[in-house]
């Protein structure tokens, strides 16, 4: 018998991100078409590129959940039975709402797997119950739900719940933030969120300032330290926030869980798991402190992150492997310049890393080399472990 | 249209006629002031009036505090008309148990009929009053006045909540951390706005906008677009209750003006006019570098006079296509595949979707340019 393991859900904030996240090992990913989502200045999907997508996807055995999140207005609803209908037609596994007036419609002009957003800040079982009535098979719970609490609704409720285990956070409840609305003329909850809870606030008490506070700005949630209490209870979804994020994020946080998820699948305990391991590769990645948020007890004020830049990390993004066969040898895009002394090493989808000489780097057209630009091509020897879609990352000098 | 107040005490209670009462409980309502029984009391002197009362419930809880309270709620006052609630669940529990009026909340989100639609399906005639998401304008508010058949509440003055976390955000701040409130103004550089109110209470951290949401000049566009009930939440300004309540039995330009003299807030009319909150959106996007179907590849990098380097997209590319090329900032140029080399640049008949290859140079081609077939 299988032993139960949780679906890692990776974000795919473009075509290339979903092929990176598939090719790392996700078991399913979440994307947007053009509209209705709440990343309005991400790429996106156009329908070709999701029909694309989801072959891709399918192919290798994994699920595309597309985002209709936003909380339409009367207007936006007039080419949704239209997109519903095409997201039928090409099979996609499920779409993931927060208003209730597109949940309707997707009932109506589906059908289609419905989940719940996290937007809809679902919270207890009688919200879980209230949109099973609505036909979600779904539910993103809320961050603010533990996950000794969420096992026990998917049991009560004989929903399936979906929790975020890692990324950055919305430090309100979600759904329920209007500051761009009102003081930017952003729509959040169309995809217009300017992200004014990581501003810097002077915050007057009555009896003294407090200067300079970054008090609404929430440290980034890493639940991996609490993945055996996912799998404990039950959750059947574990899900990486991050659409607008690199490559590099993708492939990092879902090579990680991937792994860890594996670890336990083949082992059925976590003894002697490689935590520090894990962690270390995870934290390699720019990020906002860590906090496990409410996934073992509501967040407190410990959870804030009262800094405005993300923790430098030793490493950024090279590039992604384009092409690699040994008589071709490897093919670079890069995402940012480096020279002949740059440590790179290649994330493989199986194994260790694979070092990169930059020593032996040449432009496309096999003329020599010595630094790399930039949204430019480069070609490595062939080195064993190389895949297309692999990203590699760029050691940097601190 | 009647007017909707909160009740916050019994001295306050002789001002009020022919209102709609809401009490606001701790331990139910995240901002309110009364304990049970204190609020209890004052929805029974309320209806001893003749005044209509209900029962207010926006705060949003875990499953754990949900299930504890609502067992407070089994034994429902029957004092009460009405309940109002904000979360699904709230909704769904008070459906399934209670026996009184629902009142929903939907002031977050919920901005198309069919989002009504729903719930209208789900509650039946149980459900007696909407109120409104303050996002929505006069125009829509209207039309679906005609067209969902529900009376509908609007908050025509008072607070207008931005942001509501559950976590404690002031507390740590504070210079005396110890206690259950914490009240403070926030600005910032980053936004054209200074002064916001905070509060920090046992629900959590609440966030308002530095002006008021007043909308009492438009009484009379209210009364005629047919909204039934108009909110006025003065728990902030207590001690102007008689003003409150003069605009509302007398509304004028003479009540009205004196209310606005005496409220210590700006008043701001916000989306109630129209709201254009989606128009900066395509200006968070290249429209150049647009999502056209008919996209046959894009430019990963040009070296100059020599190749331009490409990733396939869609159908696939053939040696001798005419292409149109267009830019990041939008130029057109023609370009005619009179080559075509693969990934190690060994010459090909054609490419398919997905890998990368390299083309004739053409100029004001940049990485990140578009490739069409003519």
């Amino acid at each position: 018998m299988e032993r139960f393991t949780p679906e890692l859900l990776a974000p795919a904030g473009n075509l290339d991100k979903l092929k990176t996240a598939v090719l790392y090992g996700a078991d399913a990913v979440y994307c947007a078409g053009q509209d209705y989502g709440l990343r309005a200045a991400a790429d996106n999907f156009t329908r070709e590129e999701l029909a694309i997508g989801v072959g891709f996807a399918h192919q290798r055995g994994a699920k595309v959940y597309v985002v209709l999140n936003g909380f339409l207005h009367d207007e936006d609803l007039l080419e949704l039975p239209s997109f519903i209908q095409y997201l039928k037609s090409i099979l996609v596994d499920a779409v993931i709402v927060s208003d209730p007036g597109v949940a309707l419609l997707v009932r109506e002009h589906g059908p289609i797997p419905l989940h719940v957003s996290t937007q809809a800040s679902v919270l207890n079982l009688a919200g879980v119950l209230a949109w099973k009535e609505l036909g979600a098979t779904r539910v993103v719970l809320g961050r603010e739900v533990t996950v000794h609490d969420a096992g026990a609704l998917q049991r009560l409720s004989g929903v399936e719940m979906e929790q975020f285990v890692h990324g950055a956070m919305c430090m309100a409840y979600s759904g329920h933030c209007v500051i761009s609305n009102f003081t930017q003329g952003r729509d959040s909850n169309r995809g217009g969120c300017a992200h004014s809870c990581r501003f810097s606030y002077d915050i007057q008490f009555e009896d003294f300032k407090h200067e300079s506070s970054f008090f609404m700005s929430s440290k980034d949630l890493e639940g991996l330290s609490v993945l055996p209490r996912f799998v404990q209870e039950g959750i059947v979804s574990l899900k990486v926030e991050g659409r607008m994020k690199s490559p590099l994020y993708a492939a990092t946080t879902t090579r990680v869980y991937r792994r860890a998820l594996d670890f336990w699948k083949e082992h059925g305990h976590w003894d002697n798991a490689p935590w520090g391991e894990w962690q270390e590769e995870l934290r390699r990645l720019p990020h906002r402190d860590a906090t496990e948020a409410s996934l073992v007890e509501p967040a407190g004020a410990d959870s804030i992150f009262d800094e405005r830049e993300h923790v430098d990390s030793a490493w950024g993004m090279a590039g992604v492997v384009l092409s690699a066969a040994p008589e071709r040898g490897v093919l670079l895009e890069c995402k940012q310049s480096f020279d002949q002394d740059a440590r790179l090493e290649a994330l493989t989808f199986e194994g260790e890393t694979v070092t990169l000489s930059a020593r032996e780097m040449l432009a496309p057209d096999y003329t020599a080399l010595i630094r790399s630009k930039p949204s430019s091509l480069v070609r490595f020897p062939w080195t064993p472990g190389l895949a297309a879609g692999q990203v590699v990352r760029l050691g940097k000098t601190l | 249209m009647k007017g909707a107040v909160y009740l916050i005490s019994i001295d306050e209670l002789a001002l009020w006629k022919d209102v709609d009462c809401i009490i606001a409980m701790k331990e139910f309502s995240r901002r309110g002031t009364l304990d049970w029984d204190s609020g209890c009391a004052l929805a029974i002197a309320a209806k001893e009036k003749g005044l209509s009362v209900s029962f207010e419930w926006d705060a949003l809880m875990e499953e754990p505090r949900f299930r504890d309270l609502t067992l407070k709620l089994k034994n429902f006052p029957a004092v009460f008309d009405a309940i109002r609630v904000r979360d699904a669940g709230a909704a769904w529990w008070a459906r399934e148990n209670l026996t009184c009026d629902i009142h929903l909340l939907l002031e977050a989100g919920h901005h198309n009929q069919m989002a009504i639609e729903s719930w209208k399906q789900r509650l039946g005639t149980r459900l007696t009053r909407i109120a409104l998401s303050p996002e929505l304008p006069l125009p829509v508010i209207r039309q679906w006045r005609q067209q969902l058949g529900l009376p509908l509440e609007v908050m025509a003055l008072g607070p207008l909540l931005l942001f509501h976390s559950p976590r404690p955000l002031l507390s740590s701040l504070a210079s005396a951390p110890e206690g259950n409130e914490w009240k403070a103004t926030g600005a910032s550089e980053e936004s054209p706005h200074k002064g916001f109110p905070l509060q920090e209470n046992a629900h959590g951290t609440l966030m308002f906008h530095p002006k008021d949401l007043g909308l009492l000049e438009r009484w009379s566009d209210m009364q005629t677009a047919g909204i039934d009930f108009a909110r006025i939440d003065h728990r902030l300004q207590t001690s102007v209750a008689t003003l409150v309540a003069n605009f509302i039995s007398r509304p004028g330009d003479e009540t009205r003006e004196a209310l606005k003299q005496a409220w210590n807030t700006d008043w701001m009319r916000g989306y109630w006019d129209v709201n254009k909150s989606d128009v900066l959106f395509n200006k968070l996007k290249n429209q150049h570098l647009g999502h056209d179907e008919r996209i046959c590849g894009e430019v990963l990098e040009g070296k100059r006079e020599s190749w331009l380097a490409i990733r396939v997209r869609g159908p696939g590319l053939t040696r001798g296509a005419d292409l149109r090329v267009i830019n990041p900032k939008g130029e057109e140029r023609s370009l005619k595949l009179s080559w075509l080399k693969d990934d190690a640049f060994n010459s090909v008949e054609s490419l398919s979707e997905g890998q990368v290859g390299f083309i004739p140079w053409s100029s004001g081609a940049p990485s990140r340019s578009k490739l069409h077939l003519t």
